[in-house]
Formats: C-alpha cells, structure tokens, sequence
C-alpha cells in the first residue's frame, strides 16, 4: 500500500546517512536562522548587514521513508512557489549526494551574525552549484537522485538551500514561501 | 478512460488500485499485489477503487495494450515557513507513449486529462520508467513521441475517454 514519507532537517555533524540531528519537517522548523539549531523559530535571526551580504546556516533536508512503500518511490523532485522572498534577500539551493555522508555538510558561521556562504567550495557534498530557488519551479523542479523499494529509510539525495541576506532588505520576517518535495510511488 | 464518482473528501489512502485479467481474475492492491506483478499480456482492465466503488476504469483497448499502461501515485508534499505541511497524491493512470493521460487527486476532489504526458508540464510530466514499461517510454526532451508507428498526427482521443468532472 501507500508508503509514509516525511520530510527531515538534518542538523549537527556528519554521520553515515547526514546530520546527526534528523527532525521532521512542521512549522515550527521550517525557518532558517544563524544557527544550525533543528528548531529555531524566531531565534538568531539573519541580521541585515551594513555592507555585504549576511547567510543563514544552510539547511539540509532529505526524504525518510517510515512506511514502507508496496513498490518503488522514484522520480524525485524540487522545487519552490516561485515567489520573491522580498527585497534584499535571496534563496539559493542545491542537490547534495557527493562524497562520505550522503552529501550532507554540517553547517557553519558565526552564531547570531552570518553562516558561511553555501558554495561548492565550501559545502563539498553538493552535486551542482546553487541556483536561485526562485527559478526551480513545478515545471522546472530540481531532479534528485534516489529511490527506494519496498523497504524504509532515508533515501535520496538531499536538498540544501540557505537565505543570502544584502544591506537593501528590511527588518521583519520575510513572506511565507512554499518548498515542496514530489516523488512517484507504485 | 472514465471518471464515475467524484467522492469529496476521500482519503488517498483509502484508493487502490486492481488489474482485471481477460479470464476474469482480479488483482489487488489492497490484498497486497505490487504494481510490478501485474501480467500486461493477460490485462483487459485497470481500475482505480475505493472501498465499496470504482473511481475509474481504463480499459485496454483502440490499440492500447497492458504493455502500454503507466501507473504512478505522484505524491506532493509542501513544507511552508510558518504554515506547517501539506501532503497531497495525485493518481496518474495513462498510456505510454500515446497517452491519454489521467490524473485525479482525492483530497482536493480534481481531475485532469492530457494528451500525454509531457515533459516539463507541472503535473503531467513523464515518470521514471520501471523495467516492465521501459521499453514504452519513447519521448524525447521536447515531451514528444519518438516512435514513428505512433506519431501525434496519428493518434485520436476515442469515444469513452471523455473526462466527466463533476
């Protein structure tokens, strides 16, 4: 029948299969902040900077199969609503599978002030460098590798984004933004 | 391909699917049958079920053999800052590669037909294929049909496909 699948941030150091810290995706984590805190809520926020360009912590996020599917999930996808996060500020994402780990990174920076910008060069586990999340839409997603059959676990490449944050933004939380995880099942 | 009932509100997982034979057998998914244990030579009929009704029958005919059906639940799952998540399934039921394609989702009571499926369309694009239809999976990057014994000049959509939204 139906598998179960969720959504997980993986947060701490690298382990075998990501972060050693996997939670499930809800509301209340799915915000980006100058941490690499699992939950952040409202708390070190991404402050606006006087010259340059301030990061969040990326986040890495990947599928966890909890019940196992009859057949074959496969044909994984990502992809944003398309819509701006508002003056001054910018998503950028990536797949991530290379190398140890499954790809994942832990991220890094300085608590309260700027994560370290999301690059090939800096977060060696990305397959590709990062694009705008904007431009990865439901007709244009982020093909990921991966799949999983008849079994449970965490499969498929993860997907890491990270909010750029430049001296034109304004104070306040930025619109609600939609990202959205897609895959076939049989 | 024809929708019968439009049951608002129905559950995902309360929808299976079953593989009627020419001989009369019936194959279920809910009695745990896997899509990949379906005999495409022995298939007449593919249905999509829910307790107590058929949702939709595609029967293989005009052309269309057991060789020809893709079958997915293509599952959309949104995580919104501040919103929390949503999770809904799409049925895709169609013929590949000369369509037509169908695709209903429970939870929000929709249903759709394409010609095909096509690539970079945001519902209809094509599926990975499985080892039991990849040699039915003739598209190009363009989304169109690269058999020539089925070139889109040579394809209609018969009587009986019509899509009855209600």
């Amino acid at each position: 029948m139906a598998a179960t699948v969720i959504i997980e941030r993986h947060t701490g150091t690298a382990t075998t299969d990501g972060g050693t810290t996997k939670t499930a995706i809800t509301s209340s984590n799915a915000r980006a902040s100058t941490s690499d805190a699992p939950t952040p809520g409202t708390a070190d926020p991404i402050p606006i900077p006087g010259a340059g360009t301030n990061y969040s912590y990326w986040v890495s996020t990947r599928l966890n199969c909890t019940g196992a599917p009859t057949g074959t999930i496969d044909n994984l996808n990502w992809y944003s609503d398309a819509v701006s996060f508002g003056t001054g500020v910018t998503v950028s994402g990536a797949d991530a599978s290379t190398g140890a780990t499954v790809g994942y990174r832990a991220a890094t920076g300085t608590q309260g002030t700027t994560g370290t910008q999301l690059t090939t060069g800096n977060h060696t586990g990305l397959d590709a460098a990062p694009v705008d999340v904007t431009t990865l839409t439901s007709g244009s997603p982020r093909a990921l590798g991966g799949t999983i059959t008849a079994t449970t676990g965490r499969f498929g490449d993860l997907f890491v984004y990270q909010f750029g944050v430049g001296t034109s933004a304004s104070a306040g939380t930025t619109p609600a933004n939609t990202f959205t995880w897609q895959y076939d099942e049989t | 391909m024809q929708r019968l009932v439009s049951p608002r509100g129905l559950h995902d997982l309360l929808v299976s699917w079953e593989a009627e034979y020419h001989d009369g057998r019936v194959i279920k998914e809910r009695e745990g049958r896997a899509y990949a244990d379906i005999d495409r030579y022995q298939l007449k009929e593919f249905r999509l079920v829910s307790p107590g009704e058929i949702l939709m029958r595609a029967p293989m005919k005009d052309g269309r053999t057991g060789h020809n059906l893709c079958y997915r639940r293509r599952v959309v799952m949104s995580a919104a800052t501040g919103q929390g998540f949503t999770r809904n399934t799409w049925f895709m039921v169609g013929f590949v590669p000369m369509g037509p394609v169908f695709a209903y989702s429970p939870g929000l009571d929709e249903a759709k037909q394409a010609v095909r499926f096509v690539h970079g369309d945001p519902l209809f694009s094509p599926p990975a294929p499985h080892p039991n239809e990849g040699e039915t999976f003739s598209f190009d990057a363009l989304g169109h049909v690269t058999d020539a014994r089925l070139a889109p000049s040579r394809i209609t959509l018969p009587s009986g496909y019509v899509l009855d939204v209600k």
